[in-house]
This record gives structure tokens, sequence and C-alpha cells, in this order.
């Protein structure tokens, strides 16, 4: 973890509300998949605390985010320009397990929601290339909130899309082509990750548990520091799944991502 | 004019506060740096004059549901629930590792009861290495309904004297904002033997999402902290100067070295850094390299002269 200074590369709309920044650090960090950072624009007044995204990609000094501006924090990021600086407490968080698909050959089935997918495409980028069994399933809303699908696509990994509203891919929710994919694979051979809706990630949760495949997911949470300081970015665990006594764990030091049978949906 | 150093160190800047010797008066605040090795990947922690811990209790406490803050203009609310391991457990994870930093080291303690202060100072008093206790009385009494210890002047003394008679070191007594007359209660928490005063504690607010209709946060009040919050603090520590001899220990939106100058001149001897060290987590090593820089603009000879150097005479005419 380092608090660095960025140098805005490009910062632009991806679709309405979307947005893709790259940013040139001060140093170079080595950067784990499914790991963050805490991000705001130098010299900003307010809002005061900086915002979490994932790491969509980091090559030297170089890191990548694809964001969706909810509301004024990440509304004052979209409006920097090249150039322009940025604070980025990075990398941040832990990373997700992988021997069961790298050492025991097991299929990764990588689930996306929305803009969880970001905390998604290193690991996919890195299995892939690691020669791993990958498939992914990306759900939005609607055509606009497939942040990144098409570099899903160029992975030439298979890519299923589904949205709500059937503006691109299949109609419906996400897991119900997972549910298929789970089915069709058999008891045990999948290792499941997933970003997205705390409901979809819920409901993918259960799909896995069904078809005894592994589940890790990746979790949001309001987060004040992004590093340990404030406790604020808890989520309840199921007891049995950490040291007692604490039944809430902070998802920005022991996650952001947790093995699914941990977390009480 | 080239600043004096030893061993890295700026000597002008050393205050003594409670008996306690600090090399600078840049403190992290309780719930703002967690055990303080949180800091480690980020700066030298003997850097920094002291570290006050998270809140301690005798026993480990689970805090409360999420969401527990809110960002709220030039601050935010939180309502942690003060989530901590415990005295033992912090003596025996965190204290020894502390050590080896040349940082003093204050551990924050809370209480639902007087015995819940007592017994938690009965255990850190076997924890070596920790230089003072501050008192976190914000808390509600559960012997006298659910009131708050630190609003009634009564029960704050209560407390203060029930620590003090135990404690092996200097006891700290940390104000709530939540009252009208801080004079009064600074003097009786004096009286009742406290080594020093620290202000102030968060404001108790209430944010609402007016789509949901629902607060914000689940515990539905919280504690605003940050920048917001500065002014009704060096407010408080002005009066509380006033009233009392013992030493003060300013905090509330400290974010630099000029913020924490407002506090000294207002009449605190130290400070402490919380909510900045959020969004700015070398705020506190960068306030102490902006008061080195302070004392050089202003040609003053050191830190210890600015406490309580507040001028209130009329102003000249024309300002
Ligand atoms: C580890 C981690 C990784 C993340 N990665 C990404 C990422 O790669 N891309 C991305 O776009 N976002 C990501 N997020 C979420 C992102 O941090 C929040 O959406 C962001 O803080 C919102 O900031 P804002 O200034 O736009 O809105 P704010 O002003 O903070 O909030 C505006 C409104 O949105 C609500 N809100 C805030 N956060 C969320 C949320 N997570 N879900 C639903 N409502 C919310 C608030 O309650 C408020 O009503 C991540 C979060 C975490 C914890
Ligand atoms: C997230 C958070 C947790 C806190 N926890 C404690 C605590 O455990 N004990 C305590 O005495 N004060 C606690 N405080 C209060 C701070 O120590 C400080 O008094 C207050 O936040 C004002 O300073 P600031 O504006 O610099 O944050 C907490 C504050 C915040 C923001
Ligand atoms: S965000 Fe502060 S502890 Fe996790």
């Amino acid at each position: 973890m380092k608090d660095l200074a960025g140098t805005v590369e490009f910062n632009r709309q991806l679709a309405p509300r979307y947005y893709h920044i790259r940013l040139r650090l001060s140093e170079q960090v080595d950067v784990l998949p499914g790991q963050f950072a805490m991000l705001r624009p130098a010299a900003l007044a307010e809002p005061i605390l900086r915002r979490a995204l994932a790491i969509h990609r980091a090559e030297d000094a170089s890191v990548e985010f694809i964001y969706l501006v909810l509301g004024q924090g990440l509304e004052a990021l979209s409006r920097i320009r090249e150039g322009e600086r940025v604070d980025v407490l990075c990398p941040l968080g832990n990373t997700y397990p992988t021997e069961s698909v790298i050492d025991e050959g097991r299929r990764a089935v990588i689930v996306a929601g929305g803009v969880g997918s970001p905390a998604l495409f290193m690991l996919a980028s890195e299995l892939v290339g690691r020669g791993a069994d990958v498939r992914v399933y990306f759900g939005g809303r609607t055509k606009h909130d497939l942040p990144a699908l098409d570099e899903f696509e160029a992975l030439g990994c298979p890519v299923t899309v589904t949205t709500d509203d059937g503006s691109a891919g299949e109609r419906g929710f996400v897991t119900v082509p997972l549910e298929r994919d789970l089915a069709l694979a058999g008891r045990e051979a999948s290792v499941v990750y997933a970003c997205g809706p705390w409901p979809m990630m819920a409901r993918v949760s259960e799909i896995a548990a069904g078809h005894a495949a592994k589940c890790y997911v990746s979790l949001e949470a309001r987060m004040a520091c992004g590093f340990g300081i404030c406790v604020a970015c808890v989520v309840e665990v199921c007891e049995g799944s950490f040291a007692p006594p604490f039944k809430y764990q902070k998802v920005c030091t022991e996650g952001p991502v947790f093995p699914a049978e941990a977390i009480v949906w | 004019m080239v600043t004096p150093r030893e061993n890295g160190r700026d000597p002008r800047l050393a205050v003594e506060v409670a008996g306690i010797r600090f090399h600078n008066p840049v403190l992290t605040a309780s719930g703002c740096c967690g055990y303080g090795l949180e800091f480690e990947p980020l700066f030298d922690l003997s850097r920094i004059g002291g570290i006050c811990t998270k809140g301690l209790s005798a026993k480990p406490m689970q805090g409360n549901p999420p969401a527990r803050i809110q960002e709220t203009p030039a601050g935010m609310l939180n309502a942690i629930g003060l989530q901590n391991i415990g005295a033992r457990a912090f003596i025996e994870q965190k204290l020894p590792r502390l050590r080896e930093y040349d940082v003093r080291v204050l551990t924050n303690v809370f209480g639902y009861t007087i015995d819940d202060y007592v017994e938690a100072i009965h255990i850190l008093n076997d924890g070596d290495g920790i230089d003072g206790y501050e008192l976190n009385i914000s808390c509600p009494n559960v012997k006298e309904g659910g009131l708050i210890i630190g609003n009634d002047p009564r029960a704050a003394a209560e407390v203060t004297e029930a620590v003090k008679r135990v404690a092996k070191r200097p006891v700290i007594v940390k104000l709530s904002p939540n009252i009208s007359d801080v004079a009064g209660m600074a003097r009786a928490i004096e009286s009742a033997g406290a080594d020093a005063l620290s202000l102030i504690n968060t404001l108790v607010g209430v944010s609402i999402d007016i789509r949901t209709r629902r607060p914000r946060i689940a515990n539905v009040t919280g504690g605003l902290s940050g920048p917001a919050i500065r002014p009704v603090a060096v407010r408080m520590v002005m009066q509380a100067a006033a009233a009392v001899q013992i030493p003060l220990i300013g905090i509330g939106g400290i974010a630099t070295a000029e913020d924490a100058v407002e506090f000294l001149i207002a009449g605190a001897a130290a400070v402490q850094i919380g909510t900045a060290s959020f969004y700015d987590p070398l705020a506190t090593v960068k306030a102490v390299e902006g008061l080195s820089a302070y004392l050089d603009e202003t040609g003053t000879e050191s830190i210890r002269t600015l406490t309580g150097s507040l001028d209130l005479s009329p102003p000249p005419r024309g300002h």
C-alpha cells in the first residue's frame, strides 16, 4: 500500500454515467487481481472522502479504473482532464484464491454484474493467460450497463451476455445461464468468481452451493479509509468462518474477496 | 532560517502533557488509526508524537451493524459501535510491535458503568509501554438510565476519580461536545484528579435518505467529525483553557499544521488528527513537518509558546 500521485492519461466516457480512467502513478506498484484503490482528485475540497474503485488493469506504473458515477465524489473524478492529478492509495485488499483452477484444473466461471466487472477483469485475463478453462457470464440492466464487455470478449474465452431488458444478449438475469452452465459441468467441476449487486451475488452463492462449486465474491461496502483504520466497511460473516469473536469483518482488509459461504447473505 | 534537527527531529516541537513527553504535539485520534500499526506501510510511526488507540474495553465488542458511516458536508457521521479486540488482546497482539517505535501510546478506554472502566484499566496497567490512558466518557451510563456520562459533570467526575484510584499512568479525560457548560464540566473533571483533558469527541447527528425516508446509518444517530466541526472544537478548547490549569489536547476537524496551530493558540498543548487520516493517510506526518515550517516562517521559538497565546484585545480599527 502506497499513497501515490496519479496523473491522468485519459478519462473517457463509455456510456451514460460510465467512465474509463487511466492514471500514470508516481511509482510502480504490484497489483493482484481483485485489489482496489482509494481515489480523489488532488486538492478537491469536497466531498472529503476518497472513493473505492477496483483496479481494472495495471501495467508498470499505470493503473486503469472503470466507474459508474452515483454521486458527488465520482462526479468530481469524471470532470478531471488529461494531465491533472489524482491521489491514489493502492493497492488495497486481498486477491482471489486460484489454486483449484491452476493446480487442480477446475473450470473458472466468472460472473460479472454491471460495474462489478472491473473487479474481475484482471482475474479473467490472468487465468486465460495461464491456460485455464475460463468462461464469463456478464449481466447488466441494459446494453449500456456492460462496461468493458469488449475487453472481456477480446480475451478469447466464451462470454455470455444477459440484460434485464433484452437490449443485448439473453433477456433476464445472469444467474439463469450460470445455473445451466454449472448443471452441465457437473458437481465440484467449477470455481465461481462473482462481483456485482448484492442480490446477484447472494443468488450466485446459492446456485454455486447447489452444484458443490467453490464460490468467491468480491464485496462492496461504504468505506472511509480503505486500509483498516475506521472500521466502517464491515460485512456480517457466519460463525466459525473467522476466528472468534467477531461477526463483523472489514471488507477493505479482510476482503474485498470472501468465500461466499462465509457471508451472512 | 534552517530548522534545527536532532535525530531528524525538530526539538522545537517537543511538548509535555500530563507528565508524558511527546517529541511533537501531533497524535492520531482514537478510532481513526486502528491500533496504530495499520499505518506501518505508510510511514515510520516514530515520526508522530503519539498514537491514541481505538476505544478499548475489558472484553471485545462486536460493534454496530452496517451501514456505519455517511459522508456529510465537510465531514462524516459514524456509528461504529466501538468494535474492538479487547484490552487483553491489545496488550498481547498489538503493543509489543508498537513499542518498537519511539512514539507515545495512549490507550483510549470506554465503558457503560464505572466498573467497566476500572476493569479495563486494571488489565491495561499490565501493558508495558502504554504511556497514558484517555477516557472516552461519551457513552450511555447503563446504571443511570442511559444518560451520557460525559453530559453530567457529577457522573464524569465519578468515573475520573474511580479510574485515578487504580490507574498506574496519567489519565486524560475526553470531553463530549454535547454539553452547554464547558467550563463547569472541565472544572469538575479537573477537581476529580484528571491529568489532562482532550476535546472534542463527535457531535451527535442524523442524516436521512429522502427517497427511502430512512436514516442513512443503521444506528440512526451517528457522531459528526471532520472539518465541519472544527470551529466548535476551537471554541470549546478556548473555553476549557480559561477554566482549568491542566493541559488540553485539541481534537476536531484538524487536517493540516495550520488547523493544529489554531487549536494551540486557543489553548491546546497538543492535538489529535482523526477523520483527516481517512482521506489523507499522511495527514499526521505532514502536519508535523508543517509545524516546523510555521515556526520558521513566523520566527517562533518553540511550539510551546503558542499554547494559549490567543489575543483577545480589540483589533486595530479597519479590520
Ligand atoms: C472494493 C470496492 C471496489 C469498487 N469498485 C468499483 C468499480 O470498479 N467501479 C465502480 O463504479 N464502483 C466501484 N465501487 C463502488 C464505488 O466505490 C461507489 O459506487 C462510489 O463510492 C460511489 O461514489 P459517488 O461519489 O459516485 O457516490 P456517493 O456520493 O458516494 O453516493 C451517491 C449515492 O449512491 C449511493 N451509493 C454509494 N455507494 C453505493 C454502492 N456501492 N451501491 C449502491 N449505492 C451506492 C449512496 O448511498 C448515495 O445515495 C467499489 C466499491 C468497493 C468497496
Ligand atoms: C470512525 C470514527 C471512530 C471513532 N472512534 C472513537 C473511539 O473509539 N473513542 C473515542 O474516544 N473517540 C472516537 N472517535 C472520535 C475521534 O477520536 C475524534 O474525537 C473526533 O472524530 C473529532 O476529530 P476529527 O474531526 O479529527 O475526526 C471516532 C471518530 C470516528 C470518525
Ligand atoms: S474502510 Fe476504513 S476500515 Fe475499511
